[in-house]
């Protein structure tokens, strides 16, 4: 418990922090932002109780062994991550949405870090709650993680495979991580037809009761797997608001990322991510 | 692509590329120190040979080395770098040992021919005719290079020595080939020539006067001669005048000796010795019958002289006549010509009676004959040998006025012949003449020829000098050390940065948020750096640790194999410090 009130303690102080550092960016850079509103919003923490989530202790050290940083505010990354959430608010009010996906052209270019980091970003958001689904379903390739257990160090029973295939409920599988107003869905075991899965009626109708269950105040981030590897993600983006998506600097290559575009479809995606950036003006 | 590359973005570049373009250029440059070290040096001596231009004017002796001092060079410079000579030269010296076994003769002469190099030094001299510059090679360099200083210089040396020898070889072959080659040109021309000599000397024999250097001493003969055979009558006439004028004395005269009469008396002229012969015979008729021989013989003697008086008197008449018809004739000569019908006319009646004349003289010389009685008046005696020397005088003129006219006879034809003659004459007199020539001409070149010969030999004429020989190296000529390893600097350079190119060019990959936003068309949310945590930050330079105590352990694994299987380290260290001393 004392973990976990040192870790309560710490997102409080840093709170603040992120505060004066969201406004001082906001002011410079975010130029449609409604940045404004969004902050007048504010008035209220939304403190959330748990009644059928899990609530497991996290430990900061192995989050930032794997570059979960958002929770600890001592990293230019973290600024970054904060603009990328700032927006990714504005456009979710925008086009009035809940519903994100995280995914990318290749493997392993970042969609995990980014759809956790950012998650616990908003999570800090006073006024908002995240959910977090892993989406990635199939055998551990490279550059793929378990949430539960590569970022959180969790050890999970079930996940969302299970549920997809009717082997556990909701209740089951949903978990709180200790940090506040963060919910995690994790993938489960692996699965060879798990592009069926994903696009399959259930799924569907899985985001569509969790966008509705919950509300704009619920913002629900799902990591999916790559978009060119196999054509899970396709067909799951139809079900959601919007596409993030995030490309791997000096990697992916323009014709990859055209046909990916072409494919979402440029008013599916609301904002791309350029990660792992080596070189900078 | 973008069309431009702002400084930003080659920043950008650099700072990408920069490992790959250190890599290349180490690398290169690690290489090319290495190359420089590993090549071994290579010497060269260098012997130069001065092209001695000949010591005597051409215009005395044009020799017959002709042909550019280039030309020779190439000549010469073949056959010094034959196989046979190399091949000499690499035994001799012993070059080439590490390869003695390994390749063949043949192909170390290719590669020592190789390693030879002769360069020419032109100047640009005026030649004697004329003011043209002539661009003329006056000396040149031979070099040879090679490992080992002191083998260089040897078989530079050697080989200067080949050329100097090669080139008195070739001069004097040649100088010997033209001469002897006049010589015999000479030998045939001269035979040709005795052989027209020999004509032309049968020819002139042959025709003897014919020919037209004799016309005009022909012409003068003729002329001569007719000169003469015109005198002749005239000098017949005189004679004959002169026989008319000594037989009128002839007349006159009693070819017998005047007998003394009784009284003394002498008598001479053949009427007083009538006159006695009459009183002879009365005295002798008074004592002889008429019978008696004396008488009968007195009796004819008194009839002959009786017809000889009368004949005599016509005689001296005739004589007379003959005299004035002499005279008649002379003015008739000038006054008409020798060939006048009167003049001929006169001329026969002289003719015929100076036979008379002389019939009657000789009648009287038969009548004393006759009577056993020789004239021996002498005075008779006297006139009748003049008489006969005139005679013969005569007849001499005659006949010598007979071959006087063959002579001209002669000489007319050998003039009527001259043409011809003179046309097959000029003919191998021409023929004699040009062979005469061509010998003259022959004969100044063999000289000249001997001349340059003699000028070869006593070493005046152009010839080839040493003016330096080698001199054992100190210094390699290569490799040029610091060269390679700034060629391996600017290689790596270029071909670092051209890798580096490549790869940009290449590399389509995104790579900033602009990039990003072009093409998806949608705004880029934010840019996350790369980030390290900690652990990879360690296990980075725990991985950095290890591959260098892995390639110090590998480096030391290669010496130490270098060491033990193929050279000691330390005399490799001081092959290096050699090397490096060089530089």
């Amino acid at each position: 418990m004392s973990k976990l009130k040192k870790a309560l303690a710490r997102a409080k102080a840093s709170r603040n922090l992120d505060e004066n550092i969201v406004n001082g960016k906001t002011k410079q850079t975010n130029k449609k932002s409604g940045a404004i509103n969004r902050h007048e919003d504010n008035q209220e923490a939304l403190d959330v109780v748990y009644t059928r989530t899990k609530v497991l202790d996290i430990d900061v050290d192995k989050l930032k062994e794997n570059k979960i940083f958002s929770h600890i505010k001592n990293y230019e990354v973290t600024d970054q991550i904060n603009i990328l959430r700032t927006q990714v608010l504005n456009k979710l009010n925008e086009i009035d949405g809940n519903t994100l996906m995280v995914t990318s052209v290749h493997p392993g270019e970042g969609k995990t870090f980014t759809s956790i980091n950012l998650g616990i970003s908003i999570a800090q958001e006073l006024d908002r709650t995240v959910l977090l689904v892993d989406c990635d379903l199939r055998d551990p390739a490279i550059g793929h993680f378990d949430f539960a257990s590569d970022f959180f160090g969790v050890k999970i029973a079930h996940g969302l495979s299970d549920y997809l295939l009717g082997q556990a409920e909701l209740t089951d599988i949903l978990l709180n991580p200790g940090i506040p107003r963060l919910t995690i869905l994790p993938g489960g075991k692996s699965l060879p037809n798990s592009a069926e899965l994903l696009g399959s009626a259930r799924m569907k109708k899985l985001v569509e009761d969790m966008k509705h269950r919950y509300g704009r105040k619920r913002v629900i981030i799902f990591d999916s797997p790559s978009l060119l590897k196999f054509s899970d993600p396709l067909s799951f983006s139809r079900f959601v608001d919007g596409v993030l998506l995030v490309v791997q600097a000096d990697r992916t290559n323009t014709d990859d990322l055209k046909k990916v575009v072409n494919l979402l479809g440029k008013e599916k995606i609301i904002g791309t991510i350029l990660n792992q950036v080596k070189h900078t003006h | 692509m973008d069309a431009q590359l702002r400084i930003s973005d080659l920043k950008l570049i650099a700072q990408r590329r920069y490992k790959l373009f250190l890599k290349a250029f180490f690398l290169l440059v690690l290489g090319s120190i290495v190359v420089s070290i590993i090549l071994p040096p290579i010497y060269q001596s260098t012997a130069v040979i001065r092209i001695i231009q000949q010591q005597v004017s051409s215009d005395l002796v044009d020799t017959t080395i002709t042909g550019y001092a280039n030309e020779r060079l190439f000549l010469i410079s073949q056959s010094v770098m034959s196989y046979k000579e190399l091949k000499e030269i690499i035994d001799g010296v012993d070059l080439y040992p590490e390869l003695r076994g390994k390749s063949t003769i043949g192909e170390l002469v290719s590669k020592m021919r190789k390693k030879i190099e002769i360069q020419t030094n032109e100047s640009s001299i005026s030649t004697g005719r004329g003011n043209n510059l002539m661009s003329v090679t006056t000396s040149f360099s031979l070099s040879y290079e090679g490992k080992q200083p002191e083998k260089v210089m040897q078989a530079t040396n050697r080989l200067a020595s080949l050329f100097i020898e090669e080139d008195v070889k070739a001069r004097e072959e040649l100088s010997t080939a033209t001469t002897s080659f006049f010589e015999e040109e000479l030998d045939v021309l001269k035979v040709q020539i005795q052989q027209h000599e020999e004509n032309i000397r049968k020819f002139k024999e042959a025709h003897i006067g014919e020919l037209p250097e004799y016309e005009a001493m022909n012409i003068r003969a003729i002329e001569q001669l007719e000169k003469e055979l015109d005198r002749i009558p005239i000098r017949v006439r005189t004679l004959e005048e002169r026989k008319i004028y000594v037989n009128g004395q002839l007349m006159t005269v009693d070819p017998l000796r005047p007998i003394r009469t009784d009284q003394g008396k002498m008598v001479s002229n053949p009427s007083e010795r009538l006159k006695r012969y009459r009183l002879e015979l009365l005295n002798l008729r008074a004592t002889l019958s008429e019978k008696h021989p004396d008488i009968v013989k007195l009796k004819k003697m008194i009839a002959e002289l009786e017809s000889q008086v009368t004949a005599s008197e016509e005689g001296v008449e005739k004589i007379q006549k003959l005299d004035a018809l002499n005279v008649e004739l002379a003015a008739a000569k000038g006054k008409y010509g020798s060939q006048h019908p009167d003049v001929l006319k006169l001329k026969r009646e002289i003719d015929v009676l100076s036979k008379e004349v002389d019939q009657q003289l000789y009648r009287s010389i038969e009548m004393a004959e006759m009577k056993d009685e020789q004239p021996d008046n002498p005075l008779y005696i006297n006139l009748m040998m003049q008489i006969e020397a005139i005679d013969s005088q005569i007849k001499g003129l005659l006949e010598e006025k007979k071959l006087i006219e063959a002579d001209i006879e002669e000489y007319q034809k050998k003039i009527g012949q001259s043409p011809l003659v003179e046309r097959e004459y000029s003919e191998l007199t021409r023929d004699y003449a040009s062979a005469k020539r061509k010998y003259n001409e022959l004969l100044n070149k063999l000289l000249e020829a001997q001349m340059a010969q003699g000028l070869e030999e006593s070493q005046r004429g152009e010839r080839f000098s040493i003016t330096s020989l080698g001199i054992v190296p100190d210094k390699p000529i290569k490799p040029n050390r610091i060269a390679i390893i700034l060629l391996g600097c600017m290689l790596g350079v270029t071909i670092g940065s051209g890798l580096a190119a490549l790869m940009e060019a290449t590399d389509s990959t995104i790579k900033t948020a602009d990039e990003l936003n072009l093409l998806s068309g949608v705004s880029v949310f934010s840019i996350i750096p790369a980030i390290e945590t900690e652990k990879e930050a360690r296990l980075k330079r725990i991985k950095q640790v290890v591959w260098s105590v892995l390639s110090i352990v590998s480096i030391g694994v290669f010496l130490l194999i270098v060491d033990q299987f193929i050279r000691p380290l330390n005399i490799i260290w001081l092959q290096i410090q050699d090397r490096l001393a060089l530089f």
